[in-house]
């Protein structure tokens, strides 16, 4: 006989599950079969025989083994089908609380994945990192991802460790094909090295020569759509901003999701170079991305790195540094973990939410054990060892979860729509990753461990002799730890009550600071080269109209302005102090459109020429200069050009509320607007809105009329806490729920238990108030209970969560008391319906059997 | 007495048969060989597990020669229990089946 792989293991195994003499019979006799199928059937087919043989041989063993044969495993299967079909509400609560459970974990862990996936599918996502600067300012230390132009070039070719190096910027421009006119904002400037570095599915043309001449245009799918229909674009000639004629080269695939880098078109980055920036070291707006080699060490390289950018800019502290391409979602350039921090946040609910549905199950089980206890003792009594009892009741858990798996899977299907809607991604379970379903799996057997050992444990340890004396104190066994569990359930629920409460106040204080300027009413248009120079007759147009108050230009949006500007001179400052201000370009009308409030000096005014050297500051940067009296002292940005400052501006919030206030510097610099403010007030907007845009078509004639509202931009800015306060409020709900429905299980329990007692105690005259009183008390002591542990819980994590913002709005404790008050009026209420029951029923039914 | 199922008493019966040559393999085959169907393991080796515990047989251990692989393999022997066993099968088979009417002829 020929030796056999795997008869040894085989034999093993089999003589685990039988004994020892079954075991080598059987694996010979596997063997043996194995080889006379090689001889008849050939090598593949008879593996996948053999393996078939196994499991069939397996299975009935096994059964045979542990349950002492299938007609066991039968009786167990009816028994338990029987006792759900018996106790519907009972089986309706611990399925639905479990299928509940496992869906909104299934969800969590799904667009956890996808948060952690962020831009891994490159090719060789652990070896390419992004290039940023530290650098120093003052006390301060600043961080920021914009590099030199030629950094990306030099770094390849001076530093042994980069073996591919690229740079990119994303800029905004005008596409037009023939009628189609669109603006779009997700160009990406880059060459032929972006392609290498990064992955890209081409669909048409070459990774290699997309953008190898200055006239080349890549786009994605979707843009292929957009623009050419069904027609083949290659070789087709796109008209960008009306100057430039690009030759599309290639399609690319769409834009993943979980993707940092966000694109629709490539053009050559000699677009919008000048000849002259080739070796510009001093201004910085670039994305430097590198792929190291294999064994290069990331130290030297950022040492090299920054040597290289000190020995350019001596006068500055900076230094260069990488940050892994897969760290970019979820951890800002100062290592916070800010994406990261969300991951954490969900998990922790996810996992909340199973172990209340877990918790219910065990609760329900172990309370209602005694319906069960006189089944346990007869299997006792006639020979049922301990280990199968145990068993048996693992395996009815293990039944009621993958009933709950296929509701589970059900509700996934039908609430995923809705879940991405809040997400914004695209989350479903993929049958086909494998991935996917062995979570699917680990999830469900997870919870039938979690929710069936106890029960399990508990039912089995049942003695027959106290069971049939009916010495057992009917189903107060194990109710300390049924007590102990409901605290921790509630807890859970409390705390994210709080917790939630927390973030929606955050979200409003966000919402009604006084920003230092009025966001509403406020519609924003795109500058481009001919409203450029046809500005001041629209605008007077414009005016002619009575509900546009007022119109302005300036070089980005009020609440979102990132641009820092370096090289400030001052009287009196000192000269070794980097100081870096908030800078944007506006004009005359600026201030007075935004509402904003002038406290010292005067606004920019056409009546004096010499305004477009003069400056206004805003309070914060007075404070930073150290002025009493800053009118008329000197201040620049520019040597060459000598200005004063002539007004200082209420403090304003410039960015997102994350941010502290900056010290900020205002300018009259034409050559900077980008956008075109108006200030509408009105009752017709739609009017209003019609009259501007024809107003527009009329002066910017072969430019879509594109615009937006200044205070819609809040939904986007504070988009992953908006998102994550409407996840947080559904889990919440779903949370509290689930509790409750345990929450109502036990006390139905408990008023079955106390029925005879409320019969004697109505029949000696107790009140139905005073019943109530009884059979509540006890729910209340737990939830007051849950609600001394969720505080400090909930406290720990909120104060966490508020240090992302600067300004944070003050946790009262009155959100801790509205919460407590909350849990403790759904508790009651949940209780009450059996409460109310079992104090109105007539004693003469609950005792007529005595 | 306990009636043993069908698939128990061909079993019983081939190692009967087979003598002092009853190991897993050639059991198997002439289970086949009685019954002219392909037999799948599990459905020989479950009960023949179990006429082992109820007593009806008896292992032994053997070596095999060492040009066969060397590896011991298990005999099975008919018990004491598990001849009178088979007896009474056979007299409760005959009774049954002594005064049935001819089953060719027709209705």
């Amino acid at each position: 006989m020929k030796k056999h792989p795997t008869l040894n293991r085989m034999r093993w195994i089999l003589s685990r599950l039988t004994n020892d003499a079954m075991g080598t019979s059987i694996a010979e006799d596997l063997a043996y079969r194995f080889v006379q199928d090689s001889k008849e059937h050939g090598p593949v087919l008879s593996r996948i025989r053999h393996g078939f043989r196994c499991v069939v041989i397996i299975l009935p063993l096994y059964i045979e083994h542990v349950f002492g044969g299938v007609s066991m495993l039968k009786n167990y299967l009816k028994i338990a089908l029987r006792h759900i079909k018996r106790y519907k509400g009972y089986s309706i609560i611990n399925i639905t609380g479990l299928a509940i459970g496992m869906t909104c974990t299934i969800l969590i862990f799904l667009w956890v994945q996808s948060e952690l996936s962020f831009d891994r599918y490159h090719e060789n996502a652990d070896r390419i990192y992004r290039v940023y600067k530290k650098y120093q300012m003052g006390e301060e230390t600043g961080y920021n991802p914009s590099t030199p132009l030629p950094l990306a070039s030099a770094a390849k070719q001076k530093i042994a460790g980069i073996q591919v190096s690229t740079k990119y910027t994303r800029s905004t421009v005008l596409v037009k094909y023939g009628d189609k006119i669109f603006t779009e904002n997700r160009v990406c400037c880059a060459d032929t090295s972006f392609f290498n570095l990064f992955t890209f599915q081409f669909i048409k043309g070459h990774a290699e020569t997309a953008l190898s001449t200055p006239n080349a245009i890549v786009m994605t799918r979707d843009m292929e759509t957009k623009y050419f229909g069904g027609q083949d674009p290659m070789g087709k000639v796109l008209t960008v901003d009306n100057r430039g004629e690009f030759i599309v080269t290639g399609v690319v695939e769409n834009a993943p999701v979980h993707s940092e880098l966000r694109y629709d078109f490539f053009i050559p980055i000699s677009f919008i170079t000048d000849v002259n920036a080739a070796d510009d070291w001093g201004t910085h707006w670039l994305y430097t991305y590198v792929m190291l080699e294999q064994n290069a060490n990331l130290f030297d390289v950022e040492q090299e790195m920054s040597a290289m950018i000190q020995e350019r800019l001596p006068e500055e502290k900076i230094s260069l540094h990488l940050q892994p391409l897969t760290d970019i979602h979820l951890y800002s350039l100062d290592g916070k973990p800010v994406g990261m921090r969300y991951v954490y946040f969900f998990s922790i609910i996810a996992i909340f939410i199973l172990a209340i549905a877990c918790i219910n199950f065990m609760n329900l089980t172990t309370a209602y054990s005694l319906r069960r206890a006189r089944e346990v003792g007869l299997r006792k009594t006639v020979g049922a060892e301990k280990k199968q009892i145990a068993l048996q009741f693992f395996g009815e858990s293990l039944l009621f979860t993958c009933i709950a798996m296929g509701i589970a899977f059900v509700l996934l299907q039908l609430v995923s729509p809705a879940f991405n809607d809040v997400t914004g991604r695209s989350l479903a379970l993929d049958v086909t990753n494998l991935k996917h379903i062995l979570g699917f799996f680990l999830i469900v057997i997870v919870t039938g461990l979690l929710s069936g050992a106890y029960p399990a444990l508990f039912l089995s340890s049942f003695r027959p002799a106290d069971v049939f004396k009916g010495s057992m104190s009917r189903g107060m066994k194990g109710s300390t730890l049924r007590k102990i569990l409901v605290i921790i359930q509630f807890s859970l629920s409390i705390a994210l009550m709080i917790s939630t409460s927390v973030i929606y106040s955050q979200l409003d204080y966000i919402k009604n600071t006084d920003k230092g300027y009025t966001e509403e009413n406020v519609l924003y248009l795109y500058m481009n080269r001919q409203l450029r120079e046809n500005y001041q007759p629209m605008k007077n147009e414009l005016l002619k109209n009575p509900g546009i108050k007022n119109v302005s230009r300036t070089s980005e949006l009020p609440n979102s302005i990132w641009s820092i500007i370096r090289g400030i001179v001052w009287e009196g400052k000192e000269t070794d102090e980097g100081a870096a201000f908030g800078f944007a370009a506006i004009d005359e009308d600026y201030i007075e459109t935004m509402q904003m409030e002038i406290v010292q000096g005067r606004n920019f005014s056409k009546a004096f020429p010499a305004d477009s050297a003069n400056y206004i500051l805003n309070q914060k940067a007075i404070a930073v200069m150290g002025y009493e009296d800053p009118i008329g002292r000197r201040f620049t940005l520019d040597q060459d050009a000598p200005g004063t400052i002539i007004g200082v501006v209420k403090d304003f919030h410039s960015l997102p509320l994350n941010y502290a206030l900056e010290p900020f510097v205002l300018t009259l610099a034409p050559n900077w607007y980008r956008r075109v403010l108006i200030r509408v007030q009105t009752d017709d907007m739609a009017g209003t809105l019609r009259y501007i845009e024809n107003v527009w078509s009329r002066f910017v004639p072969g430019f879509p009329f594109e615009y937006g509202f200044l205070d819609e931009r809040f939904d986007s800015m504070y988009d992953a806490e908006l998102r994550a306060g409407k996840i947080f409020g559904y889990f919440v709900v779903i949370a509290i729920f689930i509790s409750c429905m345990g929450l109502f299980g036990l006390s139905s329990f408990t008023a079955e238990q106390k029925t005879k007692e409320i019969g004697v105690r109505k029949i000696l005259g107790a009140s139905t108030v005073k019943i109530l009183y009884l059979l509540s008390k006890e729910f209340m002591k737990w939830v007051l209970l849950a609600n001394v542990i969720a505080w400090p819980m909930a406290y720990v994590v909120m104060t966490k969560w508020l240090q992302n913002f600067a300004y944070r709005a003050h946790v009262g404790i009155w959100v801790f008391a509205v919460s407590a008050l909350a849990a403790i009026l759904i508790a009651l209420f949940t209780v009450s319906y059996q409460s109310i029951r079992a104090a109105t029923s007539n004693p003469v039914d609950s005792l007529r059997y005595e | 007495m306990r009636f043993l199922s069908r698939i128990e008493e061909i079993l019983l019966l081939s190692i009967w048969k087979l003598k002092d040559n009853a190991y897993g393999i050639s059991i198997r085959e002439q289970v086949e060989q009685d019954t002219g169907v392909r037999w799948l393991s599990g459905a020989i080796y479950a009960p023949l597990n179990r006429l082992r515990k109820n007593g009806y047989v008896s292992t032994r251990q053997a070596e095999q020669p060492a040009e066969l692989g060397g590896r011991p393999r298990i005999y099975y022997i008919l018990t004491k229990l598990g001849k009178q066993k088979l007896i009474s099968i056979q007299r409760v088979n005959r009774d049954v089946w002594q005064d049935v009417p001819d089953l060719k002829k027709e209705f």
